[in-house]
């Protein structure tokens, strides 16, 4: 699976990029929304899955769900459990999440 | 600052919002009022010319701060001198008049300072409160993504213990997993006191099971029990389903069985659950160091921790939360405990919490 993650802590960007590779999967890394922007605008057909922060400086996350639209499927990635979600989001990863949860929505966000 | 303190104390209620030109008006309209008032209570008059100047002067500085109030203080003289000193309507400078004045004015400026500087002092410490609250929140949120960071990593060391025993020893990836658990519901904690003193503690009432939530938590954190050389027996009828917040009522159980194996000194800890006549019981007994007393009315307060020499860290704040959670189910908590024997935690919950809680649900009164 083709996975675009999308977060301005690096060190957090880095782990869950590993971690999905180290499950066979593909991740490509966006370190702030207008990165992320120019991977989904070039070919977004390659991507699966886009996993999401939504508290970024600049263009936010909710900005990048919006531009995404329908066209590929998101995860956010999010610190607040009653924070407005962007409405075409498939699912939400609660920090300090846990590397079942992130398999989780890895199997949730593929079968979207 | 002492007197500042003592001011904020009073817990005098902020003015309605009202702009300078409105507060000088009431500074002119306030005493003339209270001119008309007074003559109607002329034989009260002969007695303390000024009395309800008094008022007049507390309610504009009240209303618009020190000047106004002075604005009122000046006014508030020459009416009452022309009005009421005697002889009346004439301005009286008589010696016993000017004396009376200047009583008047010192008393009146007393009044307005302080006043002023009470509505002054509780709003800023209502501030400080303000400002608390939003910085545990923030702080909060900022410290999961370095906590989410730290548990995947500590996840993936533990898995890579796992695979390639040897590779790196178990203990110390133990440890830090147990710290990284220990740090999330600190965090948790901050949060959820940040919440409920906003009256944002928002339940989700779902369909779920007291005993099943009693057998989760038991699980959970059997680890740390075995860690602390205590075991925990659960006595748990084979379901006590009801409607309440799942991870919430998780998070007290998870506190009381928690205070259990910190205070519970290795000796056996008891869960029990019960159901009778609509109400759900959950208790958690230990026999260790046991509270006193009289710390026990005070121990469900917030930023309470009784002080002893066994004492673990913590934040205090953990049966405070508890209460408050137990509290917007519309149930009750307690504590039944002897120095040195123990302490049995109770918490009842309504079958029903969805409709039995109060509608708000808000910081606790204070204890």
């Amino acid at each position: 699976v083709n996975i675009l993650v999308v977060d301005d802590d690096p060190d957090l960007r880095d782990t869950i990029a590993e971690l999905l590779e180290a499950d066979g999967h593909q991740a490509v890394r966006a370190a702030d929304g207008e990165q992320a922007l120019d991977l989904l605008g070039g070919d977004p057909g390659k991507l699966d899955l886009v996993l999401l922060d939504l508290r970024m400086p600049g263009v936010d996350g909710w900005q990048v769900a919006e531009r995404v639209g329908n066209r590929v499927p998101i995860v956010v990635i999010t610190a607040e459990s009653t924070i407005a979600m962007p409405p075409n989001a498939v699912g939400q990863l609660k920090k300090p999440f846990t590397m079942a949860d992130l398999r989780e929505v890895v199997r949730l966000g593929r079968h979207t | 600052m002492q007197l500042s303190l003592i001011l904020s104390r009073l817990r005098v209620p902020p003015p309605p919002k009202i702009t300078r030109l409105q507060a000088y008006a009431s500074a002119v309209v306030i005493p003339l009022v209270t001119l008309a008032i007074q003559h109607e209570l002329l034989p009260l008059v002969h007695l303390v010319p000024f009395i309800l100047f008094f008022l007049a002067v507390f309610l504009v500085s009240w209303l618009g701060g020190r000047g106004p109030g002075f604005v009122a203080i000046g006014l508030s003289a020459v009416l009452a001198d022309y009005h009421f000193l005697p002889p009346s309507n004439t301005f009286s400078l008589d010696p016993r008049s000017l004396l009376l004045i200047t009583l008047f004015c010192v008393v009146s400026t007393i009044v307005n300072l302080l006043t002023a500087a009470a509505v002054e002092a509780y709003a800023e410490a209502q501030r400080a409160v303000r400002f608390r609250d939003d910085f545990l929140s923030i702080a909060g949120h900022e410290l999961r993504t370095p906590l989410a960071t730290l548990r995947l990593q500590v996840e993936a060391l533990t898995q890579l213990a796992d695979a390639q025993p040897g590779s790196v020893p178990r203990k110390h990836v133990d440890r830090a997993q147990r710290s990284v658990d220990r740090l999330i519901r600190l965090v948790d904690e901050l949060l959820d006191v940040s919440r409920i003193r906003a009256g944002r503690l928002q339940l989700n009432f779902e369909a779920c099971d007291l005993s099943d939530i009693a057998r989760t938590v038991v699980e959970q954190m059997h680890d740390t029990a075995a860690h602390a050389g205590s075991q925990i027996e659960l006595v748990a009828p084979d379901r006590v389903p009801g409607k309440w917040d799942r991870a919430r009522l998780e998070h007290v159980v998870s506190n009381l069985l928690g205070n259990a194996i910190k205070f519970g000194t290795k000796k056996p800890i008891e869960m029990r659950v019960s159901l009778d006549a609509g109400t759900a019981r959950l208790s958690v007994t230990d026999h260790g160091i046991g509270i006193a007393d009289e710390d026990q009315p005070h121990i469900f307060g917030r930023f309470e921790q009784v002080r002893s020499p066994r004492q673990g860290a913590g934040l205090g704040l953990g049966l405070w939360i508890a209460r408050s959670i137990v509290d917007a189910h519309g149930g009750i908590i307690r504590v039944e405990s002897k120095l040195g024997a123990g302490a049995t935690f109770t918490a009842e919950l309504p079958l029903d919490a969805a409709s039995a809680a109060p509608s708000s649900s808000s910081e606790p009164a204070a204890v």
